[in-house]
């Protein structure tokens, strides 16, 4: 199962196995990660589950497609080159170890 | 040890949990549900979940470990029926102690005082339970009813389209989302779903439903005609749970009495979301909204005010909807405005109305146009000057007008 490592905004480190097919954010909710807010529960409607992906792992992520990117314009913590919105992101072997930071706000 | 209760399981009491830890709230917290699951995401239900593409196990707002890590203790199955002052709850699982009480009891679906609005087949959409009992009935084909072209029916009627049903809705008012947004919405709305082969009457009642050995077969329209159905919606509205606050002097009709941090007028008493009358400062007033947003940002507030913080809910009003391939989210409270501006291509699906009162914006509704429902968000929760040609020209950046 690949693992990811969610690292808060005061420093906490959680590193959890989330099922490939399942999301970045359902591995933060699910597991009791703080800071995800996903108040949409991941249909790309709030904007709410933004993190920054450790930029060693953000040529293998699929592109941001057009809604992702107008929201994340309007994000509540900066938009980085490395923002992306965590419901977006679908684990894969192929991902197994990739570490995202959580920004300070969600909105 | 009595602690904080919590009576109510969904949006509301989880961000009431939650935010109380978040603030330093250090007693027991304990969480009354009527439900037989963890507080879960409700959207799905009218519409991924219904259609099977959104799995069970994905429901849930946050996983177990959440409530361990955080001690919050919820007991299911525990409907509240009595709420004494002195300080406990009465649920048919026991006598439960607080300090603190939160009621986020939230609303239930409205039934209509109909002949035959008991007859097997004929159901509401508000719980998971609920869901699963569509769900069950679904792949019957056949025809379908939905009364209430509000957004879980018009979410419920395109679901059922896509699963292959043939559908019609029933709005007793001239057009679709008429509380909600404005006239150039519902028709765009309208326009879609024809285009999608679903039937939306408006202007039209709902005089009686008929059954066949217990079972609906037919609804009677306020136009004299009969229409066949084998199953028949009502998405007719919410009523707020009150009747346990009003009991204690707590509620108005419109719903239970709090302030901008969701305290009522019994300083151990809360209450937020769905269910909650309260002051809000972006509109004004004191207003009482059905939405996921609200019963997060209340249910902040009043989880921080039971931990002896005070955090005002000031948050702009915001909703979304997803119907066939439309995405529609909404920013502020379009009651009120006296004009709408359009920006965008209502031809090509991707557009926004603006909607002003004098010279402010006072909501926007989106559809495919996530990047103004988001500017939206930041912009309605300060000044701001726009002209109107400026929001009709969409070569004018929005973003602009932000600081």
């Amino acid at each position: 199962m690949p693992k990811v490592t969610y690292r808060t905004h005061d420093g906490e480190e959680h590193e959890v196995e989330v099922s490939a097919g399942r999301s970045v954010m359902l591995g933060a909710t699910m597991n009791g990660v703080p800071g995800i807010d996903a108040d949409c529960g991941g249909t790309l409607s709030c904007a709410t589950c933004h993190v920054y992906v450790d930029l060693s792992w953000i040529d293998r992520l699929p592109p941001v497609d057009e809604v992702e990117n107008d929201l994340l314009e309007n994000v509540a913590s900066e938009r980085c080159v490395n923002s992306r919105l965590s419901c977006q992101l679908v684990l894969t072997e192929a991902l197994d170890g990739i570490v995202v930071d959580i920004p300070e706000r969600q909105f | 040890m009595s602690g904080l209760v919590i009576v109510g399981g969904s949006y509301a009491g989880l961000n009431i949990a939650a935010s109380a830890r978040q603030n330093g709230f250090a007693e027991s917290i304990t969480m009354l549900t009527d439900e037989s699951h963890l507080p879960y995401h409700r959207p799905p239900l009218s519409k991924g979940f219904l259609l099977g593409n959104v799995e069970r196990e994905t429901l849930p707002l946050r996983g177990e470990g959440f409530y361990r890590d955080n001690a919050i203790e919820i007991v299911f199955g525990a409907k509240a029926t009595e709420i004494d002052r002195s300080g406990y709850v009465e649920t048919g699982k026991g006598r439960f102690a607080f300090d603190q009480l939160a009621i986020a009891t939230g609303t239930r679906a409205r039934r209509l005082p109909l002949e035959g609005a008991d007859l097997e087949g004929v159901v509401t959409l508000r719980s998971l339970d609920d869901a699963d009992l569509i769900r069950e009935r679904l792949p019957a084909g056949g025809s379908v009813v939905i009364v209430g072209g509000g957004f879980i029916g018009l979410e419920l009627a395109a679901s059922m389209v896509k699963s292959g049903r043939d559908v019609l809705v029933i709005e007793g008012l001239d057009r679709v989302l008429a509380r909600v947004t404005g006239a150039t919405m519902s028709r765009f709305i309208e326009e879609e779903f024809a285009r999608h082969g679903a039937r939306i009457l408006c202007r039209t009642g709902i005089e009686s439903i008929e059954g066949r050995s217990g079972k609906v077969v037919a609804v009677r329209t306020s136009d004299g005609a009969r229409r066949g159905a084998d199953l028949v919606v009502l998405a007719v509205g919410a009523l707020p749970n009150i009747e346990l606050a009003d009991h204690l002097g707590l509620a108005s009709p419109e719903g239970v009495l709090v302030d901008a941090c969701g305290r009522t007028s019994d300083p151990r008493i809360f209450a937020a979301g769905d269910c909650a009358f309260g002051m809000n400062l972006f509109a004004g007033r004191p207003i009482r909204l059905e939405s996921v947003q609200n019963a997060t940002d209340q249910g902040k507030a009043a989880g921080a005010a039971i931990a002896g913080r005070e955090i005002v809910n000031a948050a702009v009003p915001w909703f979304w909807s997803d119907q066939f391939s439309l995405k529609l989210q909404m920013v502020g409270l379009c009651q009120g405005a006296d004009r709408e501006i359009v920006r965008g291509v209502p031809a090509d699906a991707k557009f926004s109305i603006f909607y002003k009162r004098g010279d402010r914006i006072v909501a926007i509704d989106s559809v495919n146009a996530a990047g103004d429902h988001v500017l939206g968000r930041k912009l309605l929760g300060i000044d701001h000057s726009v002209s109107d040609a400026q929001i009709a020209d969409t070569g004018f950046n929005l973003r602009t007008l932000i600081p």
